[in-house]
């Protein structure tokens, strides 16, 4: 018998208009074994916390349910108290909200207080954690002295003192940075192989998971579409146009390598089984690199090919000199040093241009001091020495790590209008108090068919207000709560506020932190639009698919200065460690492919 | 940063305990009105802090009282007439011996109950006075640890949106124009429109103060907003983990030990001393309506020496912490 | 020539000294005893009630709030933004949430700025001015109603903390101390009135909608109890 049962299970919450139509979950079929490794996937909406919160008694939302789910045998609903709360742990996405009290052994020690054991047993069962996860030198220390992936690890350890069956993770790395991702994921691994935890997660950075699950569930609208082991759900949504984005580049690479030179044993998951397979098929990929390198040599002397190495921090006297001007500097920022606390430097001595229409992304380590970066550049912090120039009449525009910091209205509606009265056409006959007034009435459709509105010209769209709106695609949105909308969805209304103030430089942290790969690719192609509008953009990120794939510059922050500034590129050829897991995978053949494009292209692949 | 870090490591007193001694003094220091009781009790609390550490906050409450106490000496001698030795300032006008010292006692008492309580919060933790507090009130006490655990966290949240308010237009966009500043954005069109606003901008006075007003309250509107977001996650959290809000134990436990009932024993022999020697009259000295007092009317009485031991076994603790430690 | 014209007009008479200082200790101590039961009582009712977890973490987020409100903003004496929220709280959560978040945030705040006798008459002021708040929450819509409350709950918060410190009056009370008390307290008083007076006059509609999406969030009960009410 399974372990949890899901037979033919409908979910639809409450207060949902369209009842029938808007089921979340849908005829749900799933039979989860003790001790295995799911993985569920999806766009965001499709059900996937809903599903993780229907087996969790204390969670269940309110809404409507048919069919059953059973947990050995009982249906949820009707478990005991106690072996829901203890068999059954359930971890969140943002490490800090669910963190209840201050200091770390009371949190590990917070659900055994729950349960009512006494002091002793309580005292056992931290002391055993403790000794397991080796936290000794943090169990005293106030939460917030933490790191992120700490705190993670705090909330994994509050939940493994009930000693549970079943762990139910909610997209638990979306906020953590690479390294504390890859930590928090090995401990889920031993959990789930030397105590045969069950694991049910939902993730969307699949290259890392992969290699470890039993079997993957692909979601979408509240329906399972795919439902296979980890080795043949690649084949399956081989010809899908969604689910096609969630497997790891190993599997990607493979599948378009497997069509001409045949098939391995098993679909390769991890960059280990992907080399065994190219080892398989090794001379033919040496004869096409021939093929292509003679190319190369001959008639493109653009592509750098590895005797060329990237350009390490190396200033021109014509850098340095404060007259030089260069026409499409928009901002420069020059020996800048800059520091929260005395004598702990986080920049030292930057000189950095920002010129108009690049799409630039900043790297770096944890803690290499990115976030710090752009809030010197755009002013929000002021830098101890040197200077931040910019020319004249710029608009900068700034977007927090958390989206949510920028909202102060209640509809999403109104955050635009007060964009627009930002914009400058505030007081002008074409906008006023009164006409915000007016529209803020409006209907959704009538508002954004508003002639008022769709008459305004903003500097760097040549869209109309409504073509902004479809563009974005948040049309249905518009009368929401910023709040209520996804991680996504906010990044793109703020976009959108961007634009409606006329800004002629973006800077983002972090906008792809926790999206979905739809949402990510819908994010790359929303920026490139506005480069090629004229935007200006600078970005941090940690995934380096995504700058590769995207980014014509590159900053490299180390040791509070700029390392490398680049194409990423040659960045990431160069790199051995630090690079996109293609290129990790090729690199021995093709160091220069760093993006699956860029695989498919040498070695000819269409 | 919270109370209570700096402990003595190698002796442990049930925090229980602990509230009893000191709310013992804190009565004791309202009830004895004797110059010698109280400056002996004065070097003592004096003695005992210094070897628990003085700390800044110490300064901060300093600050607010000593006004008040330097008024209460001034303004007692002006307005209370009460007392034999009559000195006169003008010739109408006098002020009385016995107001002066009553002024000046009373002043000293508020002196040593400022120093009981900062020894107090050295002494006691927050955690130990929570698990005292968690047997009664549990839900309280749940409320309390959390927004202990909330406080830092909005705090940064706070830091983050306060870097956006040097930013025009919610925080999204850069204002470059330095000089600019006082144009700071209007964060909400809906709060000027208002008649009575409208007349209380014209005054000044009150513009500076709206301006600050709306500054702080645009900061902390976001930060709420966010805040009361996120914790929903907390609630769901606590329910996942099977919070009820009834029947909860404690990870910590505090046993009775020696020490405690040699503490108690010694507290309990003293004070009936003490109290025996308060209902003769002993600590109490009658200020009005005449203050007889001649330094040398030492109190050498066992009413003295006994309320000299009740002070002495936390000193003595800190000492000997000391002596094992070197 | 002013002080001695205050002074003879003084009430000094034998019996109004006798009367003053029957006001004595275990008046005090049991005024003191006396608040702290009002206020356990109300807690222990709350615990009785069996809040729902939401609402306990509401309270918690709340009295966070206003906690951190008094301390970030410590360097600017004037500002207490923590009477505000607590207002706030009273008029939109009701007179029960509104006590209990005064009455805490006096607590937790003595946790970072040190216990004392004072601690339990702020927990009273505050937890009044609660739930005072949240019996009055209908007239707040005028804006002169939220002028005169906040100005005046000013000086009623400083005058009932400062029941505190004529503890250390000792044995008699004298006249004398509260003149002290009232002279040295009222600067502070009305800048905390006039504070409280301008944030509830310019930033109560945005915190009212902003503590109302919370209430539907946190206690669905109760924002639809008080719907249908409305």
């Amino acid at each position: 018998m399974a372990l949890i049962e899901f037979d033919n299970y409908s979910f639809s919450y409450l207060n949902s208009a369209k009842k029938e139509r808007n089921k979340t979950l849908e005829n749900i079929n799933l039979n989860i074994n003790f001790g295995d490794f799911v993985l569920l996937c999806g766009p965001s909406g499709c059900g996937k916390t809903t599903l993780l919160t229907n087996l969790k008694k204390e969670l269940m939302p309110n809404g409507a349910s048919e069919g059953y789910i059973r947990y050995n045998g009982t249906e949820i609903s009707k478990l005991d108290d106690s072996i829901s709360a203890c068999e059954i742990g359930y971890l969140f996405q943002n490490p800090d909200s669910q963190i209840v009290t201050d200091t770390v052994i009371q949190e590990i020690a917070f659900p055994l207080e729950n349960i009512g054991l006494p002091t002793e047993e309580i005292r056992n069962r931290i002391s055993e954690i403790v000794a397991f996860f080796g936290i000794n030198n943090i169990l005293h220390k106030n939460v917030n002295e933490l790191s992120g992936g700490q705190k993670q690890l705090i909330n994994l350890c509050s939940l493994l003192v009930l000693r549970p069956k079943v762990l139910l993770l909610d997209e638990p790395m979306s906020q953590l940075d690479p390294i504390a991702s890859y930590e928090f994921l090995s401990i889920v691994r031993r959990l789930n192989e030397e105590f045969s935890i069950t694991i049910i997660m939902s993730e969307h950075k699949a290259d890392r998971i992969f290699p470890f699950i039993d079997y993957a569930v692909f979601l979408k609208e509240g329906k399972i579409i795919y439902n296979n082991n980890s080795h043949d759900i690649c084949n399956d949504v081989i010809n899908d146009k969604i689910f096609v984005n969630y497997l790891p580049s190993v599997t990607k690479i493979y599948n378009e390598l497997s069509e001409k030179y045949g098939k391995y044993t098993n679909t390769p998951l991890s960059i280990r089984q992907g080399r065994k397979y190219l080892n398989t098929i090794h001379d033919e990929l040496i004869k096409i690199n021939k093929d292509t390198e003679k190319n190369n040599c001959s008639d493109d002397s653009d592509v750098h090919l590895t005797t060329k190495k990237y350009n390490t921090k190396k200033k021109s006297i014509k850098d340095i000199l404060p007259f030089s001007k260069d026409n499409d500097t928009l901002i420069r920022m020059e020996g800048v040093y800059f520091a929260y606390e005395k004598k702990n430097l986080i920049l030292k001595n930057i000189d950095f241009k920002l010129n108009k229409g690049e799409f630039i992304s900043l790297i770096g380590g944890n803690g290499a001091g990115k976030s710090t970066f752009l809030q010197v550049l755009v002013g929000v912090l002021k830098p101890i020495k040197g200077k931040v120039k910019y020319i004249k009449n710029l608009k900068i525009a700034y977007v927090h790590q958390n989206p949510m910091i920028h909202f102060s209205k209640d509809t999403i509606k109104e955050e635009f209008l007060e964009s627009i009265l930002n914009s400058g056409y505030y007081g002008s006959n074409e906008f006023n108090e009164k006409t915000y007034n007016t529209l803020l009435k409006l209907e959704k459709e009538k508002f954004i068919e508003s002639d008022i509105l769709n008459n305004l010209k903003f500097k760097n769209i040549n869209y109309s207000f409504k073509e902004l709106i479809d563009f974005f695609d948040i049309a249905n949105l518009i009368d929401n709560h910023p709040y209520d909308c996804s991680g996504g969805e906010q990044q793109k209304i703020i976009m959108i506020k961007v634009l409606l103030q006329n800004t002629d430089v973006l800077i983002l942290d972090e906008p792809t932190k926790g999206l979905d790969p739809i949402s990510n690719k819908n994010m790359a192609e929303i920026l490139n639009t506005l480069i090629d509008q004229g935007m200006t953009i600078l970005m941090t990120s940690h995934d380096l698919d995504f700058v590769a794939e995207n980014c014509k510059r590159c900053l490299m922050l180390f040791d509070k200065n700029i390392q490398i500034d680049d194409n990423p590129k040659l960045i990431f050829e160069e790199n051995n460690f630090y690079t996109t897991f293609v290129n990790r995978m090729v690199k021995d053949y093709i160091p220069q492919a760093v993006t699956l494009d860029d695989v498919k292209s040498f070695w000819d692949l269409e | 940063m919270l109370k209570g870090t700096i402990k003595m490591e190698l002796t442990r007193i049930h925090p229980a305990v602990y509230i009893l001694y000191y709310f013992i003094m804190i009565v004791l220091a309202f009830i004895l009105r004797d110059p010698y009781f109280l400056l002996s009790f004065l070097i003592l609390i004096l003695v005992l802090i210094s070897l628990q550490g003085i700390s800044s906050e110490l300064k901060q409450i300093m600050k607010l009282f000593l006004p008040l106490s330097i008024l209460i000496i001034i303004i007692n001698p002006l307005i209370q007439k009460k007392g034999v030795h009559r000195i006169y300032l003008m010739k109408n006008f006098f002020i009385t011996y016995e107001a002066i010292a009553f002024g000046i006692l009373t002043s000293l008492a508020l002196l040593i109950v400022i120093l009981i309580f900062s020894s107090y919060n050295k002494s006691v933790t927050y955690q130990e006075m929570l698990y005292i507090f968690s047997k009664k009130l549990p839900i309280i006490s749940m409320i309390i640890v959390m927004s202990l655990r909330f406080i830092p966290l909005i705090n940064s949240r706070v830091g983050e949106v306060k870097k956006l308010n040097h930013l025009k237009a919610n925080g999204i966009e850069t204002k470059l124009d330095n000089n600019n500043q006082d144009k700071l954005e209007e964060f909400d069109t809906n709060i000027s429109d208002t008649k009575f606003l409208k007349k209380i901008n014209s005054s000044k006075k009150f513009q500076s103060i709206i301006k600050e007003a709306k500054i702080i309250g645009k900061i902390m509107g976001i930060t709420v907003s966010w805040s009361l977001e996120e914790s929903m996650f907390t609630a769901k959290s606590m329910k996942a983990r099977g919070y009820k809000s009834y029947k909860r134990t404690s990870y910590l436990s505090y046993d009775i030990s020696l020490t405690d009932i040699i503490f108690l024993v010694l507290i309990f022999i003293t004070v009936s001393i003490i109290v025996l020697g308060i209902i003769q009259g002993y600590g109490l000295t009658d200020i009005y309506p005449s203050l007889d007092f001649a330094l040398s009317d030492l109190p050498l009485n066992i009413y003295y020496f006994a309320f000299i031991i009740f002070l002495l076994p936390l000193i003595y603790l800190e000492i000997r912490e000391r002596m094992l430690w070197h | 020539m002013i002080i001695e014209n205050f002074v003879n007009n003084l009430p000094i008479t034998e019996s109004g000294a006798v009367a003053s200082s029957s006001l004595s200790i275990p008046i005090l101590i049991f005024a003191f005893l006396l608040v702290v039961g009002i206020i356990y009582f109300i807690f222990k009712m709350y615990e009785q009630s069996k809040p729902t977890v939401e609402s306990i973490v509401l309270i918690a987020v709340l009295t966070a709030i206003a906690t951190a409100g008094r301390m970030i903003f410590i360097s600017i004496p004037m500002v207490n933004l923590a009477s505000f929220i607590i207002i706030m709280v009273g008029v939109v959560f009701g007179k029960e949430e509104g006590f209990l978040v005064g009455a805490l945030t006096a607590l937790v705040t003595s946790f970072f700025a040190g216990l004392g006798v004072w601690t339990i008459f702020q927990m009273l002021g505050w937890g009044l001015m609660g739930a005072s708040a949240g019996y009055l929450s209908t007239k707040f819509d005028s804006i002169p109603f939220r002028f005169i409350f906040g100005l005046l709950w000013g000086f009623l918060y400083g005058w009932i903390t400062d029941i505190s410190a004529l503890f250390y009056a000792g044995p008699t009370l004298e006249f004398s101390q509260i003149i002290a008390l009232i002279i040295s307290g009222f600067t502070y008083d009305l800048t905390h009135g006039v504070t409280n007076a301008v944030l509830l006059a310019i930033l109560y509609n945005w915190f009212k909608k902003i503590f109302l999406r919370a209430r539907d969030k946190y206690l669905p009960n109760q924002s639809s109890a008080t719907a249908t009410n409305e």
